[in-house]
């Protein structure tokens, strides 16, 4: 062998070396983290269905032995494997869901070195009502307002709604704390919770994912396919991966109707903007056209938002809808804080702390306001 | 390894982190302390020889430490011990590779380290700042003898400034393709080394029409990293030599300006159909 080639050799040998060897040290023992399913970004599905387990593993295309189960009211049952494959970062196992009674119920994995439980990840529901009710939040509140958040919880305990959707600033201050104190009080729902992020949550996006989890992500419901966007990463936008995933899900619907949440409005408040609004109407910025045009294309049924902290609904025309319920396309509305200060950003809005019920029968949506004739007002916290 | 090298990984691995756990200004002290080691460049003085040693050695210790705390979790930005660690992770490399050449024969091995440092950002997103420990060991060997490569009178300075704007590019906002893209981005380089290959003879005015698709952030990643890797290892060899420090911090202006052009930042005005 003449020299350079030695040297080329050499050269590449002791890189690798040197790379498996960190690898080695940083990866070893094998460790896994359940990405999903998880609080925040659940499995509802029946008895018997398939369901996919995405696992974060510390060396790539390594899976320590494990095993994984369901513990809930209905006891605890062993999941069975039926198939697993690489995506990326993560492995992908798919398991059937066994034959426990409907309820929540907390994913469990063990490996030699692990035991984790993932509360609230899996729901078992057999069958679905005929009319839906789901509840939308965002926005919630800071230290110093908690009983708010008691407040919610303890009204959603007595009206049972069948999904309660986060829609962002879950996380005010950033803090451990404030997460810490939300994420216990959403494990006392009864109903899944399925979240996306808020602008907020930036401040400390470390803790939102170790606690929630991911970002852009679809949660089936029965008739509907909950598709929660991330916009709030600082650039009031969807991101060019975000927009092709949104894409690619609504290309595989599977005859469900859509229903987007997504952290920041979708239109500007404009004219309707009360005078002293000031600057508090931030918006989608980046992709807002492909995704109205999206909307209208796939029919979607309700485009929910958070961010300004009072109520609002447009039509597809970004025009300020007070009028009435059922005008015509996809209904894109603004949801009051749950808990955080509220804003006087429009004076046909009378500004409180609420949250959002959403009835849909099938796959139409029907009331979606507090008011019968006027959609704009969300229910006020406090309210039968 | 040269100083492109290095600086290619520190702030690449730089931005690729920012975009995944905010990295800010704002975190005052900790963004102060990962920041530091691109001080390090106004500093002329060669190290001594154990120095560099000593360099390797705090580079693989800060990787290992540091990957350690956050593979199987999440990399809390303002905490000052990772950035201590993210910091030495750079200022060690610095020392092993500041005053180190490019030789020819070593240039495969450490771009191919490049490679896998990205492709293994697809399991830890912290694999390309611990590919800078074995690319750095490869300036301790003996240098090879060079093999003759004609310039071409290409600007440095405009060179890295393009590379700056090719990795990382759209898909960073995604976990796997902005790590995936670098990867064969990098591997077209390593390729380019290859004996042979290296002198093949390339129409660079013509080739670099390539470099126009890096205004359009939705060119399938598959097609366009490889393709601007073979341009860029190819002009990376026939550049004049020694670049000037300008050349580094073109790599870090290329950088800056392909994330305020691909991540929504809304500048200069580059709207693409349906981004409004």
């Amino acid at each position: 062998m003449n020299r350079p080639r030695f040297h080329l050799l050499a050269g590449c040998l002791l890189a690798l070396l040197l790379f498996t060897a960190i690898m080695l040290a940083v990866g070893w023992p094998l460790q896994v983290r359940v990405a999903a399913p998880r609080l925040g970004m659940p499995v509802i599905d029946q008895p018997g269905a398939s369901m996919e387990v995405r696992l974060v593993t510390s060396l790539p295309l390594l899976l320590p032995d494990l095993q994984l189960s369901l513990d809930g009211p209905g006891g605890v049952a062993p999941l069975q494997l039926t198939g697993s494959r690489w995506d990326g970062a993560a492995a992908v196992l798919t398991v059937l869901l066994p034959a426990l009674p409907d309820g929540a119920y907390a994913l469990r994995l063990q490996t030699p070195t692990q035991d984790l439980q993932l509360p609230k990840a899996v729901f078992l529901r057999s069958n679905w009502p005929a009319t839906l009710r789901l509840v939308q939040i965002a926005d919630l509140p800071p230290p110093g307002r908690e009983p708010l958040m008691r407040r919610f919880i303890a009204e959603m305990r007595v009206k049972k709604p069948d999904a309660v959707l986060v829609t962002g600033d879950i996380n005010y201050t950033g803090t451990a704390a404030n997460i810490e104190f939300i994420y216990s009080q959403l494990l006392q729902l009864d109903a899944p919770v399925i979240m996306t992020a808020g602008n907020h949550e930036r401040t400390a996006w470390h803790r939102y994912l170790r606690v929630f989890g991911a970002r852009d992500q679809r949660t089936n419901l029965g008739p509907l396919a909950i598709l929660s966007l991330d916009s709030a990463h600082g650039r009031d936008a969807l991101t060019p991966s975000t927009f092709r995933w949104l894409h690619r899900e609504f290309a595989h619907l599977d005859g469900r109707r859509p229903l987007v949440q997504v952290h920041h409005p979708i239109f500007s408040p404009g004219a309707t903007a009360a005078a002293e609004a000031g600057g508090t109407g931030g918006y989608l910025r980046g992709y807002r056209r492909a995704f109205i045009e999206l909307c209208r294309q796939y029919d979607v049924a309700i485009v929910l938002s958070g961010h300004w902290h009072q109520d609002a609904v447009y039509d597809s025309s970004g025009r300020f809808r007070a009028d009435r319920v059922d005008f015509p396309g996809t209904k894109f509305v603004v949801t009051t804080a749950l808990g955080a200060d509220v804003r006087p950003v429009f004076s046909d809005s009378a500004p409180n702390n609420g949250y959002r019920w959403i009835e849909f029968k099938g796959g139409t949506l029907g009331a979606y306001g507090s008011d019968p004739h006027n959609p704009v007002p969300s229910t006020a916290l406090g309210s039968p | 390894m040269n100083i492109t090298t290095w600086l290619f990984l520190y702030l690449a691995g730089l931005v690729e982190a920012a975009i995944r756990y905010r990295f800010s200004l704002g975190d005052g002290w900790s963004a102060a302390l990962t920041l530091l080691p691109l001080a390090l460049l106004a500093m002329p003085r060669p190290p001594q020889p154990f120095v560099r040693w000593l360099g390797l050695l705090i580079t693989l210790g800060c990787s290992i430490a540091f990957a350690r705390s956050v593979s199987m979790d999440f990399w809390d930005t303002e905490r000052p011990d990772l950035a201590l660690l993210v910091a030495g992770i750079g200022l060690g490399a610095w020392l092993t590779v500041r005053e180190s050449g490019t030789h020819s024969a070593w240039q495969v091995a450490e771009w191919g380290v490049v490679s896998l440092g990205w492709l293994l950002a697809l399991w830890n997103p912290f694999a390309p700042w611990m590919a800078l420990a074995p690319a750095a060991a490869l300036a301790l060997l003996p240098p090879s003898p060079a093999a003759a490569s004609k310039t071409v009178g290409l600007s440095p300075a405009w060179l890295l400034f393009w590379i700056g704007m090719a990795v990382s590019k759209p898909w960073w906002d995604s976990d796997t393709w902005s790590a995936l893209g670098v990867a064969l981005w990098a591997l077209a380089v390593t390729i380019t080394y290859l004996p042979r290959i290296r002198e093949l003879r390339l129409p660079f005015p013509l080739a670099s029409l390539a470099l126009v698709p890096l205004l359009y952030p939705w060119l399938p990643v598959w097609i366009w990293a490889p393709l601007l890797g073979l341009l860029s290892g190819w002009a990376l060899q026939r550049t004049a030599r020694p670049w000037h420090r300008a050349a580094g911090y073109a790599l870090l202006v290329g950088l800056l300006l392909s994330y305020g052009l691909h991540s929504n930042l809304q500048w200069f005005g580059l709207w693409v159909w349906g981004r409004s």
